[in-house]
C-alpha cells in the first residue's frame, strides 16, 4: 500500500542538469503544447534529474511526483484504493490520481515494467481526453491545465516481450538520452562529485572505454551516475583505482571475465 | 570475443591453448573495450620468448600467455593504439602513395597494404626492422600518453631492451635507441624527428623507415642510389653554439650516433612533404580482402546436398510485392528434405577443435538457466493465501465494490519455456572462404624483430586450411546446438537454398522432438552451398513450424551472409529491394505470430541493408566470421534472459 511520500513542495534550488542538446527547449515546447513526454535513455544517463530540473522550471508551484515502476505496479497502485481506518474505509488517492488533481508533473519511471493493466489509464490521460477513470469510486477525473504525464524506458534491456506498445509509445513526444560524450560527461562528474577536473576526465574516458563493452555481451554500459560514485568516493579519500573497483568493476555485473577486464582498464587509464 | 576457431595453428589441447583459454575473455575483452571494436585473441605463432602484435592481422592480437601479465597488456595496448587513427590497421595505400611512400618494385597482389608497400622497395626485410623500431617508438610514446596507468610496465619493458642493445653502437641499436626515446633525435637523426612527433602516423614512421633504409645502403650499392624524392641530404646551417656540427668527425656527439652514416645525420625530409595534414586519398581504393569462391577439392558449391528422388514435402507461401503493396498468394513453393548424414565424427571432431570456446559458450548460455520457481500472485486459485490481495479484497467489499475473488498465490511451473530454430542460409555465396586476414602474417613473421624479439629465427606452422563462411557457420550452429542440449532446450536447425520461386529448398537438419545427436549434427554438417537467397519464403515457412511448438518464447535466430536474391525475387533481378521488402514483411509476420525473430549476418555491408529489413535490436552484424560463435551465444542469452521469466 503506498502512502504518500513525496515532498509536498518543490525544491527551493533548481536541481542542477547540464543540457546535452536541445532537450530543454524540447521540454518546454512539449509542456507548452501538454504533450506527454517519453524519454528513452539508458540506466543513470539523467533522465530522473532532467525531470526533476524541467519539473522545477515548469511547474514551480507542484512538485514532481515519481512512480518508479516494478513488475507487480498495477494501476490500482497508480489511481489509489480503499484504506481501512479504524472501522470506515476510505479512499486514498494513487500518485498519478494526485498528480492529475493537483496539476503537477507525473513522472513513471520504467514505465515498461509495470503491468499491462496501467496502460488503459496511460492511454486515457497521454491523449486529447487527459482524462483518468477511476472505476474503483466511479469518477471520470479531468486532468488539472497544469498537469502533464511524462515516462521513461530503457531500450537496452527492454527484451522481446517487454517493449512498449506502438499506441502507447504514438502517444508521446520522444527524448533519446545517451551518455554524454566525455568532455561534458567530465564536467558533471566534477560537478556532482567535486572532485577535480583532471581526475573527472579521466574517470570519463574510463566510461567511454567501459560502455564499448556493450556490444561484447555486457548489457548496460557504466552509466554516468556510478562514474559519480566513483568520484564521490575518491573525494572523500579512497584511492582512486579502489574506488574505480567498487564503483565500476563491482557494480556492473558478476561476470569475473567483465570485472577482470574493466580494472585493467581502470588500471591503464589512471596515473 | 575469443580467438578465430578456424585460424588456430596447432591442435588441440597444448599446454598454451590452454594457457590461453584462461586469459582468453577478461584480455579480449580489455582490448575491446579500449579499441571500441571487437578484437580477437591469438596464440603468439610459436613458442617463442615474446609476442608480436604490431604486424599481426587486425583485429587479431597475438599473445603469448606465458608472458607476464603487465607485458601481455602492454602487447594488446600497442594493438590498440595500431586500431586508432592514424595507425597501422587504419594504413591506405591511397595515402601511402600520395606521399610517395609506395616503391619502385610495386608488385599487383591482395593482401596487407602496408606489407605491400613495405614490398615495393629495395632490401624490405631491413625496412621491415627499421619501420618495426621507428613504429614501436611511435606506438610505445602514444600508450605513454593515453595510458597513463601502463607507463610502469612500459618502463620495465624498455629497460630491458635497452640493457639487451647496452652501449652497442650498430646503426640499428641506435634507432632503437632513439625510438625509445634515449638521445636527441633531432640532432642524431633529422629524419626521425617527424616520425616521434605526438601527432606521428604510421605514415611518418613508414617515411623514416624507408629514409633511413635508404641511407644505411647509401654508398655502399651502387643501384640503389636513387634516394626517394622527399629525401634530401644537406649539412644544417652551421649553429655557432656548437662547433662542428656540419658533420665531418671530431664533433661532441654521442659517440654511439658517430657509428651512424654521416649522410643520416643530414638527411631530412624535402620541406613540405613532412605536413602532418593527411594528405588527399583517392577514393575507391580500398583495402577490403575480396572474397574468394571455393575451389577446395571435392567441395564445389553444386555437388550437395543432393536433392532427394522422392518428392520433398511441399508448401506453398505468399510473398509480399511492394511494388503493388500486396500480396502475391501463394507463390512460393517451398520444398522440405529431410537430411541425414554419414559424417558421424563431425561432432566429435567439434568438440575437439573448439573445446575452450565450446566451455566459453556453455558457460554464457548457463547463465540464463532459469531461474527456478517464481511465485504469481494476486491469482484465482492457488496453493496460498495472497494475503496483501486478501486484505484488498476484504476492504473494497467493506466500501461497497465487488471484489475480483483473486486472493490467491500460485507457484509457476518450472518449465524454462524456450525453444529456438536456427535458420542457416546455405546458398552459394556461403562457399566463399572466410577473408583471411591472417594471409600476410606468415611473411611478416619471417624475419625477427629487433625490438620485441630476442630470440632468432621462429619456426613457422603449416598454414591452417582456408574455410567457408558456412564452415564456420556450422560449426556456431553445432556449438549452440551442443550447448543448448545440455540445457535442455528444444532446438531445431534448418538450412534453405533454393533456385525460383517454385524451388525454395528447405532442408532439416535437426527437428525439435530429435535429441542432439552424433547423427543429427552429420545432418547438419550435410548442409553445402548451392543455390540462391529467398529469404522471404524461407522466413515464412520456418515461422509456421514455430509457431507449433508449445514454448511461450520461440527465438527464430536466422543466419545469412548476404541480401536476398533469386533469379526470379521481384521483376527485376537486379533491384534488391524486392527481395528486402519481402525479407521484412516476412519477419513482421513473424514477429506477429508471437516469434522473436533475429537476423545474424556476416556480410559487412549488411548493416545498408539489414536496417530496412529489421528493427536495430533485431540484428547484428558480424565483421568476423570467426567470431560467430560467440556472438550467437550472446544473442541467444539476451534474447531469453529476461523473456525466461
Amino acid at each position: 500500500m503506498s502512502a504518500p511520500l513525496e515532498p509536498s513542495v518543490p525544491p527551493a534550488e533548481a536541481p542542477w542538469y547540464q543540457p546535452v542538446g536541445d532537450e530543454i527547449a524540447l521540454f518546454e515546447a512539449a509542456y507548452e503544447a501538454r504533450m506527454p513526454v517519453l524519454l528513452k535513455g539508458p540506466t543513470g544517463c539523467g533522465k530522473t534529474r532532467f525531470v526533476e530540473h524541467m519539473a522545477w522550471r515548469v511547474t514551480p508551484q507542484a512538485p514532481l511526483i515519481t512512480v518508479s515502476c516494478h513488475e507487480d505496479l498495477s494501476a490500482s497502485d497508480l489511481i489509489g484504493r480503499y484504506l481501512l481506518l479504524g472501522d470506515r474505509s476510505v479512499w486514498m488517492d494513487g500518485p498519478l490520481t494526485r498528480a492529475v488533481r493537483s496539476g503537477a508533473i507525473c513522472y513513471l519511471d520504467e514505465v515498461v515494467e509495470a503491468r499491462k493493466d496501467t496502460t488503459v489509464v496511460i492511454h486515457s490521460l497521454a491523449d486529447h481526453r487527459r482524462i483518468l477513470p477511476i472505476d474503483k469510486t466511479g469518477e471520470l477525473l479531468q486532468a488539472h491545465p497544469d498537469f502533464l504525464l511524462v515516462i521513461s524506458y530503457n531500450p537496452g534491456y527492454q527484451t522481446v516481450l517487454k517493449d512498449l506498445k506502438p499506441s502507447t509509445r504514438q502517444r508521446f513526444v520522444s527524448l533519446e538520452f545517451s551518455y554524454p560524450e566525455p568532455a561534458l560527461e567530465a564536467t558533471i562528474i566534477a560537478h556532482e562529485s567535486g572532485v577535480e577536473l583532471a581526475q573527472a576526465e579521466r574517470l570519463a574516458a574510463i566510461g567511454h572505454k567501459v560502455r564499448n563493452l556493450r556490444e561484447q555481451g555486457l548489457d548496460e554500459g557504466v552509466s554516468t551516475r556510478l562514474l559519480i560514485y566513483a568520484a564521490q568516493l575518491m573525494v572523500r579519500g579512497i584511492a582512486p583505482r579502489r574506488a574505480c573497483t567498487v564503483a565500476i568493476a563491482q557494480a556492473i555485473g558478476d561476470d569475473p571475465d567483465v570485472q577482470q577486464a574493466v580494472n585493467n582498464i581502470v588500471d591503464v587509464l589512471m596515473p | 570475443m575469443s580467438r578465430a576457431p578456424s585460424r588456430r595453428r596447432g591442435v588441440g589441447d597444448s599446454p598454451e591453448d590452454a594457457a590461453l583459454a584462461a586469459i582468453d575473455r577478461p584480455v579480449s575483452l580489455f582490448g575491446s573495450a579500449l579499441a571500441g571494436r571487437p578484437l580477437t585473441l591469438q596464440l603468439a605463432p610459436a613458442a617463442d620468448q615474446a609476442a608480436a602484435v604490431t604486424l599481426t592481422p587486425a583485429p587479431l592480437a597475438r599473445l603469448d600467455p606465458r608472458l607476464p601479465w603487465g607485458a601481455m597488456r602492454i602487447e594488446v595496448l600497442r594493438h590498440v593504439v595500431q586500431l586508432q587513427a592514424g595507425g597501422r590497421w587504419q594504413f591506405e595505400r591511397a595515402e601511402a602513395a600520395a606521399r610517395g611512400l609506395i616503391g619502385p618494385h610495386v608488385a599487383v597482389m591482395p593482401g596487407d597494404p602496408l606489407q605491400q608497400c613495405l614490398a615495393s622497395w629495395s632490401r624490405p626485410v631491413l625496412l621491415r626492422r627499421l619501420f618495426r623500431i621507428i613504429d614501436g617508438g611511435r606506438v610505445d610514446a602514444r600508450i605513454e600518453q593515453q595510458f597513463p596507468g601502463a607507463r610502469a610496465d612500459l618502463q620495465t619493458l624498455r629497460s630491458a631492451t635497452l640493457e639487451r642493445i647496452g652501449d652497442s653502437t650498430r646503426p640499428l641499436h641506435v634507432l632503437q635507441r632513439l625510438a625509445l626515446g634515449v638521445g636527441d633525435p633531432l640532432q642524431e637523426l633529422p629524419l626521425l624527428a617527424a616520425a616521434l612527433r605526438d601527432t606521428a602516423t604510421v605514415y611518418d614512421s613508414l617515411q623514416a623507415a624507408i629514409g633511413l633504409c635508404a641511407l644505411l645502403g647509401h654508398g655502399r650499392r651502387r643501384d640503389d642510389l636513387a634516394l626517394p624524392h622527399w629525401l634530401v641530404i644537406e649539412p644544417p646551417p652551421p649553429d655557432p653554439g656548437l662547433p662542428g656540427t656540419d658533420g665531418d668527425g671530431g664533433t661532441p656527439l654521442d659517440p654511439a650516433a658517430s657509428y651512424v652514416p654521416q649522410a643520416m645525420r643530414h638527411a631530412r625530409l624535402r620541406a613540405g612533404t613532412d605536413d602532418p595534414t593527411p594528405l588527399r586519398a583517392a577514393p575507391g581504393q580500398g583495402t577490403t580482402a575480396s572474397h574468394e569462391a571455393a575451389t577446395v577439392e571435392g567441395r564445389r558449391p553444386d555437388d550437395a546436398p543432393a536433392r532427394p528422388a522422392s518428392a520433398a514435402e511441399v508448401t506453398r507461401h505468399d510473398e509480399w510485392n511492394y511494388l503493388e503493396q500486396r500480396y502475391r498468394r501463394a507463390w512460393t513453393q517451398v520444398h522440405e528434405h529431410p537430411l541425414r548424414g554419414e559424417d558421424l565424427q563431425f561432432l566429435a571432431r567439434l568438440r575437439q577443435r573448439h573445446a575452450g570456446l565450446a566451455a566459453n559458450i556453455r558457460r554464457r548460455i548457463g547463465k540464463v538457466r532459469p531461474l527456478g520457481r517464481e511465485r504469481l500472485r494476486h491469482t484465482r486459485d492457488g496453493d496460498e493465501i495472497d494475503v496483501e490481495a486478501a486484505m484488498t479484497e476484504r476492504i473494497e467489499r467493506r466500501a461497497g465494490q465487488a471484489g475480483d475473488l483473486r486472493v490467491y498465490s500460485a507457484l509457476q511451473p518450472a518449465r524454462r519455456e524456450v525453444c529456438t530454430a536456427f535458420l542457416l542460409d546455405i546458398s552459394g555465396s556461403t562457399g566463399f572462404l572466410v577473408p583471411d586476414r591472417e594471409a600476410s602474417a606468415d611473411s611478416a613473421a619471417l624475419d625477427d624483430d629487433p625490438y620485441f624479439y630476442a630470440s632468432p629465427r621462429r619456426r613457422l606452422a603449416p598454414p591452417p586450411p582456408r574455410r567457408r563462411v558456412i564452415d564456420v557457420a556450422k560449426d556456431a550452429i553445432a556449438l549452440m546446438c551442443d550447448a543448448l542440449a545440455r540445457l535442455g532446450d528444444r532446438h531445431a536447425v534448418w538450412g534453405f537454398s533454393g533456385d525460383g520461386r517454385q524451388q525454395v529448398d528447405f532442408y532439416l537438419a535437426k527437428a525439435f522432438d530429435e535429441a542432439w545427436s552424433a547423427h543429427s549434427a552429420a545432418a547438419l554438417a550435410r548442409l553445402e552451398p548451392k543455390g540462391s537467397t529467398r529469404t522471404g519464403a524461407a522466413i515464412r515457412h520456418a515461422a509456421r513450424k514455430l509457431a507449433r511448438q508449445p514454448e511461450r518464447l520461440r527465438l527464430l535466430i536466422v543466419v545469412t551472409d548476404g541480401y536476398p536474391q533469386d533469379s526470379d525475387y521481384g521483376p527485376d533481378p537486379e533491384d534488391i529491394d524486392y527481395g528486402l521488402r519481402d525479407t521484412a514483411q516476412a519477419l513482421r509476420e513473424a514477429e506477429r505470430a508471437g516469434l522473436a525473430v533475429f537476423c545474424v549476418s556476416v556480410d559487412h555491408a549488411a548493416h545498408d541493408y539489414l536496417r530496412r529489413v529489421c528493427p536495430a535490436s533485431r540484428y547484428l552484424v558480424i565483421d568476423d566470421v570467426g567470431a560467430l560463435p560467440e556472438q550467437l551465444s550472446n544473442v541467444y542469452r539476451q534474447l531469453t534472459r529476461r523473456g525466461a521469466r
